[in-house]
């Protein structure tokens, strides 16, 4: 199998496309605003310290994630071309995912304990997932950041994974049913969403067993909702993952040219 | 030697059948023609062959072992076909680097040497080349590719009467240099019929011959004479076709001839292989 040189190859391809998201973002993002500050002729009201707290370098990585995952074909088409199998492919982008998961996560983690929290402490607390609920699992922070970091590699994968999965699916169809599927499944996620809603607004939700679920889900031991240990939302991801690891091999391994 | 056997491949598109019980054999260093009508399914056999889609049923096979998701096997192949299997963004340098990369080898001076001889430049992106030059480009890496099987799907589709003649003088270097398994899928039969040495004939989803074209060009006959003398001596041969123009009649053969005495006014040829392709793949030809 030619695991080595494919996986080599998708990784130089996709990490110059995350180089490019993170200089695009930082163009838009920190330098447009200071050229238009500057050109207003209001440079004293822009704060670069603002700036860099602002870039939600976290959020720009996840949706790199999630369009990189999605968009398997391309590649495919490549592959295939160059006598790689399928299932070479599909071993090789999920280990190009989980290195540039890796990757993304160091950069996540540093950005926000080496710049974002010195820069502004009071919002530190609502930088992340992990730090919202989780950030007393441990009273050493050491261990807390240890286990923030796992967390956060953990919500990087799943984020991954289930677009591997979606976007795999999808390549299966022609254009015109990705199409139909794309427009379809936001209705059925809107139909839900106003499900949920109205069993919130009619205060059955607390009563209902999601809410019991999201509640161990998310790790709370007391009805209070003040102590949470992130251990089972670890596990869920964990068994998400694998479960998603499936679901992409299979739908991996149906890829077709079309129009061949 | 290695071989490429396909076994019982069956293939349909929602209810049109395109490939029937297709059994064929490709043995190493020889160059192949495959013909086909249009839709014949030589495309789609194409395709199933390198494993970018897949049979009903059936079997591809190198040496005996299946192909299917083998990468040892399908790094054997190369298929260069219409469909663009590469990115448009990408500069042509760095598809031929990449492609190196995969196939573990590459020949650099054969490619600087086509792609001085085509005037194509390599620095370019391969979305700005026109069709011509997308088949040449194409054209350049199938030559290049360290593989045992070599597939040309319509290789010459664009290419100006020159670019053509230059590739098939490239084509009959290359094979001579490193002889190796050419399959050419063309419609222009006139144009290979002295580079092929083998012949593959698909018509309804079938394969109608596939056998050396010195061998089925010994056994394709055009029989001209007087009508009458021209039906007596035909009689009970497989006759595949006929031409009237007054009273001088052709009738086309395919297989042999009986030990019957040749009349005087008959006269008795060998076909070139278009016209017996057309024969054979035409509606209303033969008895097959």
């Amino acid at each position: 199998m030619k695991i080595g040189p494919t996986t080599n190859y998708l990784l130089q391809k996709q990490l110059k496309i995350l180089g490019l998201a993170y200089i695009y973002s930082f163009a838009f993002l920190i330098v447009l605003p200071f050229l238009l500050y500057l050109l207003s002729g209001d440079i004293s009201a822009y704060s670069f310290s603002n700036a860099l707290v602002d870039t939600p370098i976290s959020g720009i990585f996840y949706i790199y994630m999630i369009v990189i995952s999605l968009l398997s074909y391309e590649n495919f088409k490549f592959l295939i071309q160059n006598g790689i199998s399928r299932k070479t492919f599909f071993i090789s982008q999920l280990k190009v995912y989980l290195i540039i998961g890796l990757i993304g996560n160091i950069i996540n983690q540093i950005y926000n304990y080496l710049i974002v929290y010195p820069l502004n402490m009071d919002t530190f607390k609502s930088l992340s997932l992990f730090q919202s609920f989780y950030e007393n699992t441990f009273s050493n922070p050491f261990l807390n950041g240890v286990l923030g970091f796992v967390f956060g590699y953990l919500m990087i994968m799943s984020y991954s994974l289930t677009s591997m999965a979606i976007g795999s699916f999808l390549s299966l169809f022609s254009r015109k049913m990705q199409r139909a599927i794309i427009i379809m499944i936001p209705i059925a996620g809107v139909i839900t969403l106003v499900f949920l809603v109205k069993l919130v607004i009619d205060h059955q939700f607390i009563d209902t067993w999601m809410a019991d679920f999201a509640k161990w889900l998310l790790g709370y031991a007391n009805d209070d909702l003040t102590t949470a240990k992130p251990y089972h939302l670890m596990v869920w991801c964990f068994g998400w993952d694998l479960i998603m690891l499936y679901l992409s091999k299979v739908f991996y391994s149906k890829k077709q040219i079309k129009k061949a | 030697m290695s071989e490429l056997k396909l076994e019982q491949i069956n293939k349909s598109f929602g209810k049109k059948t395109i490939l029937s019980n297709i059994n064929l054999s490709f043995s190493e260093n020889k160059i192949y023609g495959l013909l086909g009508r249009n839709g014949a399914g030589k495309s789609t056999l194409l395709n199933i062959i390198v494993n970018r889609i897949f049979a009903d049923s059936g079997m591809v096979r190198i040496d005996g072992e299946n192909i299917n998701d083998n990468d040892r096997k399908l790094d054997l192949m190369y298929l260069m076909s219409e469909v663009d299997l590469y990115a448009n963004g990408d500069k042509l340098s760095k598809i031929l680097e990449n492609t190196e990369k995969l196939y573990g080898g590459f020949n650099w001076e054969l490619s600087e040497k086509l792609a001085k001889k085509f005037e194509i430049n390599l620095d370019q992106k391969y979305g700005k080349l026109s069709t011509g030059y997308h088949s040449i480009f194409k054209l350049i890496i199938a030559l290049c590719v360290p593989v045992k099987f070599v597939i040309l799907d319509e290789p010459i589709l664009g290419l100006d009467a020159n670019h053509r003649d230059l590739f098939y003088s490239e084509l009959l270097q290359s094979y001579s240099d490193n002889p190796r398994t050419f399959i050419i899928s063309t419609h222009l039969i006139e144009e290979v019929t002295n580079i092929i040495s083998d012949v593959v004939i698909l018509d309804n989803s079938r394969i109608l011959l596939a056998a050396p074209v010195e061998e089925i060009l010994d056994q394709a006959y055009g029989i001209v004479g007087p009508q009458n003398e021209v039906d007596d001596y035909t009689k009970g041969l497989n006759i595949i076709g006929t031409d009237k123009m007054g009273n001088l009649k052709t009738t086309y053969v395919y297989g042999n001839l009986n030990d019957n005495p040749v009349p005087d006014t008959v006269q008795i040829s060998n076909l070139d292989l278009q016209k017996l392709f057309v024969l054979l793949t035409s509606k209303n030809g033969g008895n097959n």
